[in-house]
């Protein structure tokens, strides 16, 4: 490689270090297209509410109390996600493993309930296909769990990763990448909470 | 890359990560326990406000907004700017006029919705949606979205009715009388009864009846020059003074598209209606429980003749119509006697109809014919009910004998005549007839009167309730009652209402009930009394003794919520 093209990807490089690194930069963009996504469905979830001729209905079915666990469980697995951020970056590479391993598992609870909760709507009756209540329930419920699952599914996978290569405090960005999807997954789930869940009850 | 990053402090993630939890919690105190001081739109408020609070937490500190480049936050910010701009646009879209009511009774609750011809009258939306949860919700739910089988949704079906000629007149007719018998709303069955709200004003039955029709987006349904109700329009129909099941006789009449009754005329949709081989809801069952709401509505046969005549102006019908009219009304006189009630059903049913074909009422009669055998036991405690009605024009004592004497099986009327007549189980019949005739608080009348005006809607004629919905007063009645403070705990229900999850026999009931205050102590007893020597609970009741006015009168003013109720009941020695 001659001078002038070490020079240039040095120069490059270091542009690049005192600006916003492209991945990161991609993520918010992203997540900021999925906020419209979301947007979008929980829109139609509010437009279509009370309007199922037939039930069962939010309010016979719903459960509370496992949601506000499971809105928890969600919410920690948020608060271990920043710890393994902090431990990477301080190059704790045991506790990084520890806390990330925290998030897939507490994501994974949150599937459990989930996958608990529409087990029993079927069960009473409550289809994709049943009302409006239970189309526009699933699909925004279901599209979340689907971008828990990814979460999960990346998470694991960076862990895996620290154990086949080795890891620093270098490739923090990554795992930062990768807990900002994981963070806006919890914010979607704080609204949806809120809105799909608690009003009904008020 | 990463240690220029000026980050949080483990410390300060511990400290969100708590108040995250915290508020979490609070969120769900607020919605699980009833807390009293804290009204609707302040509880959603705070739900709104605490929910915004996490969402910036989380990005603020956990995604590390705060400190982070703010081309981030541009991004961010500006997705978010796009998402709720979607959901405001899809609200309009879907919505719209929605949205423009709900603005007006924010800025001004005394905003006339109505646009134009009764100036003066005009009604508010926002006064029609409270007496909604007033008056209506229990029933028709938050949303309208009614009961299966029972209670007809009002979301679609309220546009769909105020368009269809006769459907405006229709509509008052249903609020002012009530309305009894199947109907077909969408395409579904429902066969619940709708009681009177005569007792309301004309402005708020207006105001009422113009929530529903554009609420739960019926507005978007409803053409460009919809005309909402005037109190005028209630007061035009409100002369009339017809019956629920004349009510339901306009209803045949309309030309709703969903229905199977389009062009049938009314006799006709009657018979059908008989001849359905399963009743499918316990309205029309034919127990002999069942029977005794509709004996008291429709019996009479003087009030038949009446509201024959007047349902004729309703319905504009032939004035030649008025003589079969009459013609039924001796029939029913004689089968209310004798007969069984179904057949006294089904004459009174063509007498308000008017048909004057007489091969429908052949059919009436055949099919009757069949059902008697079945429905004796109905037949002989219908006939002393019928005899009661009639005679206590008169003398209330008298009818009570009548009535014990007419049959040998009326277990129920006996009972609740011997029982209300002493203040011990009395087995005497004389002495039961001897002491009515003295007795202070004379509730069997009102009692039946009060439960079939407001508690029949949800608990049903037979007082069996609605599955999963409402829970039954026969057979749990008594075992409330039975119970150390139970007495006081059925008054307490009735003035305060209940609210939460309860189980009756394995099956769990998780609906509201109404406060019921506005009612005098008198009708709240006679009810209660009613409640407790109905539908067999008489023999399931320990040594009975009526619920007197000033028991009632002495359990106001404690100011309980539902919630209080309900937690009195846990408290009741139930197994």
């Amino acid at each position: 490689m001659s001078q002038a093209a070490l020079d240039h990807a040095v120069e490059h490089k270091e542009h690049r270090s005192t600006s916003l690194p492209d991945i990161k930069l991609m993520m918010w963009i992203f997540l900021a297209s999925d906020c419209m996504f979301f947007g979008s469905l929980i829109g139609t979830y509010l437009v279509y509410k009370g309007r199922s001729l037939v039930g069962p209905y939010p309010l016979d079915i719903l459960n509370i109390p496992l949601t506000t666990v499971s809105s928890f469980v969600l919410l920690m697995s948020s608060f271990l996600m920043v710890l393994a951020l902090h431990s990477l970056r301080s190059n704790d590479i045991p506790k990084f493993r520890l806390w990330t391993f925290g998030v897939c598992f507490f994501g994974a609870i949150f599937l459990g309930f989930q996958v608990y909760e529409f087990s029993h709507f079927v069960h009473e009756g409550l289809t994709l296909q049943q009302n409006l209540f239970g189309s526009t329930f699933f699909v925004l419920t279901g599209t979340h769990g689907v971008h828990v699952t990814i979460g999960v599914l990346w998470l694991l996978s960076i862990l895996i990763a620290s154990y086949v290569r080795p890891t620093s405090s270098k490739d923090a960005v990554y795992l930062e990448v990768a807990g900002l999807y994981w963070h806006f997954v919890d914010i979607v789930w704080i609204v949806i909470f809120t809105v799909i869940y608690l009003v009904d009850f008020v | 890359m990463s240690h220029d990053h000026k980050e949080g402090s483990v410390a300060s993630y511990i400290l969100i990560a708590l108040i995250l939890g915290v508020i979490t919690y609070i969120e769900f105190a607020i919605v699980e326990y009833e807390i009293s001081w804290l009204t609707t739109s302040w509880t959603f408020f705070w739900l709104a406000a605490l929910s915004v609070v996490k969402f910036f937490l989380v990005i603020w500190f956990f995604m590390h907004l705060k400190d982070d480049n703010k081309t981030y936050t541009g991004f961010f910010s500006s997705g978010m700017v796009i998402a709720i701009g979607t959901f405001i646009a899809l609200s309009f879209l879907f919505t719209g006029r929605s949205v423009s009511f709900a603005r007006n009774q924010i800025a001004n609750d005394t905003h006339a919705v109505a646009e134009g011809g009764h100036g003066d009258e005009a009604v508010s939306f926002a006064e029609g949606e409270h007496l909604f949860e007033e008056a209506c919700v229990s029933c028709h739910s938050v949303a309208g979205y009614g009961i299966e089988n029972a209670v007809p949704p009002y979301a679609v079906h309220m546009a769909e009715l105020a368009q269809v000629p006769g459907g405006r007149n229709y509509m008052i007719q249903a609020t002012l009388f009530g309305l009894e018998g199947e109907i077909n709303v969408l395409g579904k069955t429902y066969n619940g009864v709708m009681p009177s709200f005569k007792s309301h004003s004309n402005e708020e039955i207006a105001a009422v009846l113009n929530y529903i029709t554009q609420a739960w987006g019926n507005d978007a349904l409803l053409p460009e020059d919809f005309e909402p109700f005037s109190a005028q329009d209630v007061a035009d129909i409100r002369d009339l003074d017809l019956r629920p099941n004349n009510v339901h006789a306009v209803r045949s009449e309309l030309n709703l598209a969903n229905s199977s009754s389009v062009s049938v005329a009314p006799a006709r949709t009657m018979v059908a209606l008989l001849d359905t081989p399963e009743p499918k809801v316990q309205t029309s069952d034919l127990r002999p429980e069942a029977m005794t709401f509709d004996t008291s509505v429709s019996l009479k046969p003087e009030t038949l003749v009446f509201a024959s005549a007047q349902n004729g102006d309703a319905l504009e019908a032939p004035a030649s119509d008025e003589a079969p009219a009459e013609e039924a009304a001796p029939e029913a006189e004689s089968t209310g006697d004798d007969v069984s009630g179904d057949d006294t059903q089904a004459t009174a049913d063509e007498a308000t109809t008017q048909t004057s074909d007489a091969e429908v009422t052949a059919d009436a009669d055949g099919e009757t014919a069949t059902s008697e055998a079945t429905t004796q036991e109905a037949a002989a405690d219908e006939s002393a009910q019928a005899d009661a009605e009639e005679a206590s024009v008169e003398d209330t004592a008298e009818a009570d004998a009548d009535a014990e004497a007419s049959s040998d099986s009326t277990t129920e009327a006996a009972a609740a005549d011997t029982t209300e007549a002493s203040d011990e189980t009395a087995d005497s019949d004389a002495e039961a007839a001897e002491t009515a005739q003295v007795a202070a608080f004379d509730w069997q009348e009102l009692g039946d009167k009060t439960y079939g005006a407001n508690c029949v809607a949800c608990h049903q004629p037979n007082g069996q309730g609605v599955p999963a919905a409402f829970p039954p007063l026969a057979g749990h009645m008594p075992e409330l009652y039975n119970v150390e403070g139970g007495r006081e705990y059925i008054i307490n229900v009735v003035l305060y209402g209940l609210q939460g999850a309860i189980e009756i026999d394995g099956q769990t009931y998780n609906s509201v009930m109404t406060p019921w205050a506005q009612l005098s102590d008198e009708e709240i007893a006679a009810t209660l009394n009613h409640e407790l020597t109905s539908w067999g609970n008489a023999d399931a009741v320990d040594a009975f003794e009526p619920i007197m006015p000033d028991e009632v009168a002495a359990l106001r003013g404690q100011n309980l919520s539902a919630a209080d109720v309900y937690a009195l009941r846990e408290g009741l020695a139930l197994e």
